[in-house]
């Protein structure tokens, strides 16, 4: 599998692309990425399922292909239903998983055309789960709304491939619970990794998708199960550079919030506080003298109201027309020196909330959310419980609880449980994860609580109130006694009550209630706080409001509030975005080279030279290094040079040395003696990162291997003593018979004439003579001899001279039959009338050598008990050395079944035109 | 889970070896210039988050060697670049001359819709050092209608100025693209709680750059 990114447009998001085979056909599947990096089966969901069949197109974008090496590589996959562009990351492992794609198509094509087409019932399933978990959204594939996690998704299963011999980390195949599925790894090519046991494979259709049939083959040591949440591999990080703003936005607010006291400062608001047991009355009074008593108008209020309506449609439909006449009735009455925006209305049965804020201000409030718990009948019921608004105004958060405890004097400890429930379940949502009422700067509570005076008799306390010892009665109050033990509400303060309880009167009077039950009077409204920066100013109760048994109470707060400073604000953001941005470019993959040039000096045919580069992995993240082409060239760089390894991935700290190998061989030994420069500039690509530039140079000493016969003819000397120049003009004009020395030009090159007069001397009578390479140093000491022309060979091995000869043959810049006529020859091969004619045609000097070789292979003939040699062997052999195909001919167009059968004929073909001439006498 | 959406865009930088194209994109990036200093031998990059005009956008700068001899092999990644820096060091005459080159060879592998700014670095010279003159650059850049700015790297003079330009510029150029990916994620992907503060503060921002 491969990781991608799919690409729409400008919005890129990343994808994992697996190819998946079950027994024949092979699909792709495609996981949206849930998180980076991926570790666990739970990180990926299934998007889409495409089977690889007829329709089935998936091409490198034409349009940028091959871009810049290093990029992305724009993949586009078509089916009928299907358009989608990836960029997958470039480098080896991208080739590997595209052949791999190819492969599985012509595997398709292959099948049906020998009349067994793919069923592909397998994937069928798959694409059936996957509609149905995305049925909710659009129908549109890829659309955004599948980037949720899809949660009717399959579970998948991670299974970890024992460790190969080689460090590669992806090494993690997915492993789907259909347990007969294999992925094909990208980089662990022909091996693929290791299938389930037999006995564990699951008869297609049966228990699909269930977890059943996974605990059975878990028994096999090497699979984890990833649906209890296991990490079970590392997998490689995004192979693009950049990675999402999104992923970022979370860290960018915690960076913000942590520097929080950098960009606000601290200004103070002041907060009405109001609550009312309105005792099921319709709103009949004026509620100015409670919400407008003060002379500075607030600037948010909260009012909340308890038993605002007493009827069993509120209670059973949460429904009531008294809500809309408490909030006129509210509304009218605050303060009238502002105007005042709602922001807010909550209610539950009798239980209701309104947060009001000056008209200006309202723009600084956000998130508002507002929430409701019952407490009531079987701990559910909205008959009690409470009700609160959530608010972030400027940079603090607010939260307002409107609550209704349970009743009756002996019930305390249910009270206590009450304000614990609605603490534990009131969550504000919408908000990432959800809000409790203790994650906020400022805490209000209030409410009719219900706590009662313990201990006294209503007449005593009576007596208390009369002789204005109402904090002899406070001792009394169950409230405070639960908050000094910490029963309830730690962590609250409650300022000093220096007002009259205000609870129970007589409806439309001041007096105690003169009901048979005669109750004591108490507490029952209260108010609130928690929070650092709250400072309360008053605290009372309002005996003008006569409607209810209850009297209203309030309060005004101070709050000093975090106000952001808006240039301040940007100056914190764009430094907590520029670390941001730094730390990202730390992490970017980093390594640290010990040489970026690379001189190799006096380089020799068939003389091999080495230097190493170390590559130390200098930064924070594991590297993948690899030398990567250059544009319009098919390798990374020249012939003649080879870098070990030339791909590699380095852990932090560790180090890798790469070997620079040069070696002039046969293919690039002529292009050097024709003046070409032994330079080479090798792009080093980290994977996800930079890119460097490695210069290799040298000075390459010409050779008479690799020159061509028409510029060895006209030397007569060593090569090394031609002036340079005048063997760069040579070779880059061969054909120009201008004389340019003195000096007749030979029949034949001297060093062919050298080496076949050494064999024919010496060797005629050796058996196998051109099977036997020679030992590799005598071949070198040959070699030394005929560049400076010496006539005797020093090493004794005849084979070595034999091998030689054939070097120099195959290395010759142009064959002995020149490739305008290579064609023509095998055309005529079989023909020897033909073959003379065509011979007739080649260049003299090239005429000369192909004379001169049969001829030797006619006299080896001779001896042919002794040489031990056939016609035919050296029919072939030579035939290979005189006919070589055209540069860019080399390979064949054929389909590849019939490849073999094709080059099988050409060799019998080159064969049997040398045949021709080593078997009949040949004169002009 | 955080949706994963981004806004790329990609710039790169050219001109002569030593005009200060590593310095700039330092200064722009992480905001200090190293002190040890090398000629950049490959390609390298940097990543920036910018909020510009209320988008939240990331640019990619890929930083080039200006050398002569790897002209060849830089060459090819211009392909992918919406826009391009071009870069003369004001005190060197001979690398204002070259623009001339890399111009060539921007219209020859880089995308015809390629979006160019020209910038003299080097701004904080001494007047008698200063080879290259402000008119000079700006008939140039004229000439070819793209925006001109003198910098400094070492003072961090226009450096934010003229990046922002370019990003602004390439950002119009695709406008219509982007504002699509915007919609989309603004539709499916819940903006966070403070972003109405950051578009707030992109409102009054105007006093950053102007337009040609
Ligand atoms: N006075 C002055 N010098 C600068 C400024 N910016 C860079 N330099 C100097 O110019 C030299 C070259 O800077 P680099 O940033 O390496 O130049 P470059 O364009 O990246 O060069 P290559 O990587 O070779 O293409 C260094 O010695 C810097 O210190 C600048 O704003 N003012
Ligand atoms: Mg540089």
């Amino acid at each position: 599998c491969v990781e991608g990114i799919l690409v729409q447009d400008w919005v890129r998001s990343s994808r994992l692309l697996a190819l998946i085979d079950c027994e024949e056909d092979k699909a792709l599947f495609i996981y949206t990425c849930n998180k980076t990096p991926v570790i666990c089966a739970d990180d990926i969901t299934l998007e889409a399922a495409l089977p690889i069949k007829g329709d089935f197109i998936c091409n490198i974008e034409s349009e940028s292909s091959m871009a810049l090496p290093g990029a992305d590589v724009p993949v586009r996959i078509t089916t009928n239903e299907t358009d989608v562009l990836f960029e997958l990351p470039f480098g080896s492992k991208t080739s590997h998983f595209f052949s791999q794609i190819k492969q599985a198509i012509g595997n398709f094509l292959q099948q049906t055309s020998q009349g067994r087409p793919l069923s592909f019932q397998w994937v069928e399933r798959y694409r059936l789960c996957i509609e149905e978990s995305q049925q909710s959204g659009t129908n549109d594939l890829f659309g955004f709304d599948k980037f949720q996690p899809a949660s009717t998704a399959q579970p998948h299963t991670v299974e970890k491939t024992p460790p190969p011999a080689q460090q590669d980390p992806d090494d993690l195949a997915f492993e789907d619970n259909f347990a007969d599925l294999r992925v094909s790894q990208i980089d662990s090519g022909s091996e693929g990794p290791p299938g389930l046991s037999p006995g564990m494979r699951e008869s297609q259709g049966s228990s699909y998708g269930s977890r059943e049939s996974f605990t059975t083959s878990s028994t096999e040591e090497n699979l984890v199960d990833v649906g209890s949440g296991s990490v079970t591999g590392v997998m490689k990080t995004m192979g693009s550079a950049v990675r999402p703003v999104g992923v970022r936005d979370g860290i960018v607010k915690l960076h913000m919030s942590k520097r929080e006291s950098e960009f606000t400062v601290l200004k103070p608001f002041r907060i009405f506080i109001g609550t009312w047991n309105v005792n099921g009355k319709s709103c009949a009074e004026d509620l100015g003298p409670w919400l407008a008593c003060d002379a500075e108008p607030p600037d948010i209020y909260a009012v909340g109201f308890q038993e605002l309506d007493l009827s069993k449609e509120a209670f059973l439909f949460n429904d009531s027309p008294r809500e809309e006449e408490w909030l006129r009735g509210v509304y009218k009455a605050l303060h009238p020196r502002a105007n005042y925006k709602k922001i807010k209305l909550i209610r539950l049965v009798g239980m209701m909330l309104i947060v009001f804020a000056k008209h200006e201000l309202a723009s600084y409030i956000t998130d508002v959310a507002a929430e409701t718990v019952g407490t009531g009948i079987m701990g559910k019921m909205g008959n009690k419980g409470g009700v609160g608004v959530r608010l972030v105004f400027h940079n603090t958060t607010f939260v307002f609880i409107n609550s209704h405890l349970a009743a009756h004097v002996e019930e305390y400890e249910r009270r206590n449980q009450d304000y614990n429930d609605i603490c534990s379940r009131m969550l504000f949502k919408d908000f990432g994860s959800p809000l409790h009422i203790s994650q906020h700067d400022a805490i209000f509570w209030l409410g009719d609580l219900n706590y009662r005076i313990s201990e006294l008799s209503a007449d005593e306390v009576k007596g208390f109130i009369r002789k204005d010892m109402l904090r002899d009665v406070y001792e009394y109050d169950q409230l405070n006694r639960q908050m000094r033990i910490q029963k309830a509400f730690i962590g609250f303060t409650e300022g000093e009550i220096n007002f009259l309880p205000t609870y129970k009167y007589d409806s439309g009077t001041d007096s105690w209630d003169s009901s048979e039950k005669n109750r004591a009077p108490a507490w029952c409204d209260r108010i609130l706080y928690r929070g650092e920066s709250i400072r309360q100013l008053k605290y009372r109760g309002h005996m003008a409001l006569k409607i209810s048994d209850h009297k209203p109470v309030s309060s005004i707060f101070d709050v000093q509030v975090k106000t952001i400073d808006e240039k301040r604000y940007k100056k914190v953001y764009e430094d907590v975005i520029r670390q941001l941005d730094r730390l990202e470019n730390e992490f970017l993959p980093q390594v640290s080279l010990s040489k970026l040039e690379f001189v190799f000096s006096n380089v020799m045919y068939k003389e091999e030279q080495q230097q190493s580069l170390s590559v130390t992995n200098s930064g924070q993240v594991p590297v993948q290094f690899e030398f990567i082409n250059k544009l319009d060239e098919n390798k990374y760089c020249k012939p003649w040079l080879e870098a070990e390894p030339s791909m590699c991935f380095i852990m932090p700290g560790d180090k890798v040395e790469v070997k620079f190998i040069v070696l002039v061989d046969k293919m690039s030994a002529s292009s050097l003696n024709a003046g070409e420069k032994l330079e080479d500039i090798l792009i080093l690509h980290l994977d996800g990162g930079k890119d460097f530039f490695i210069s290799i140079s040298g000075n390459y000493i010409p050779s008479s291997f690799g020159a061509s016969i028409e510029a060895l003819v006209r030397m007569h000397g060593p090569i090394r003593e031609i002036p340079i120049e005048l063997l760069f003009q040579m070779e880059s004009d061969p054909s120009n018979s201008q004389q340019v020395e003195p000096f007749q030009a030979f029949d034949i090159p001297k060093e062919v004439w050298m080496l076949v007069d050494h064999l024919f001397r010496n060797g005629t009578k050796v058996a196998h003579l051109f099977d036997q390479g020679g030992l590799h140093k005598n071949f070198f000491v040959d070699h030394a001899c005929i560049h400076l022309n010496l006539h005797r060979f020093i090493a004794g091995s005849i084979h070595s001279v034999a091998e030689a000869l054939l070097e120099f043959i195959a290395a010759l810049r142009e064959p002995v039959i020149p490739y305008v006529y290579y064609q023509k020859c095998l055309d005529c091969s079989n023909n020897f009338v033909l073959c003379k004619q065509v011979l007739s045609q080649i260049p003299r000097s090239h005429r000369n050598v192909f004379k001169y070789l049969t001829a030797f292979a006619r006299e080896l003939l001779l001896y042919k008990e002794e040489s031990k040699l056939h016609e035919k062997t050296l029919a072939t052999l030579l035939g290979e050395l005189f006919l070589r195909p055209p540069p860019g001919k080399e390979v064949l167009q054929v389909p590849p079944n019939r490849r073999q059968a094709a080059i099988q004929q050409i060799a019998r073909k080159k064969a049997s035109f040398v045949y021709n001439f080593i078997v009949n006498e040949y004169d002009e | 889970m955080a949706k994963q959406y981004d806004i790329i865009i990609r710039l790169l930088m050219v001109g002569d070896s030593g005009v200060g194209k590593t310095c700039m994109l330092c200064r722009f990036a992480d905001d200090d210039i190293s002190s040890t200093h090398v000629s950049t031998i490959g390609i390298d990059f940097k990543i920036k988050t910018l909020t510009i005009d209320g988008k939240k956008i990331r640019i990619q700068i890929w930083d080039t060697a200006g050398q002569e001899r790897y002209e060849t092999i830089t060459k090819q990644y211009y392909r992918r670049a919406q826009g391009i820096v071009l870069v003369y060091d004001m005190k060197n005459e001979e690398s204002f001359k070259n623009i001339q080159k890399w111009m060539k060879y921007i219209s020859d592998f880089a995308p015809e819709d390629v979006e160019l700014i020209l910038v003299a670095n080097k701004s904080d010279a001494y007047n008698s050092e200063r080879k290259v003159s402000k008119e000079h650059g700006e008939m140039f850049a004229k000439e070819h209608r793209i925006p001109f700015y003198e910098t400094s790297a070492y003072m961090d003079m226009n450096i934010n100025e003229a990046f922002i330009m370019l990003a602004r510029i390439v950002m119009k150029r695709h406008k219509k693209e982007i504002d699509k990916q915007m919609e989309h994620i603004r539709l499916f992907c819940r903006e966070d709680s403070d972003a109405h503060i950051i578009e707030k503060q992109g409102k009054d921002n105007n006093g950053c750059c102007v337009l040609m």
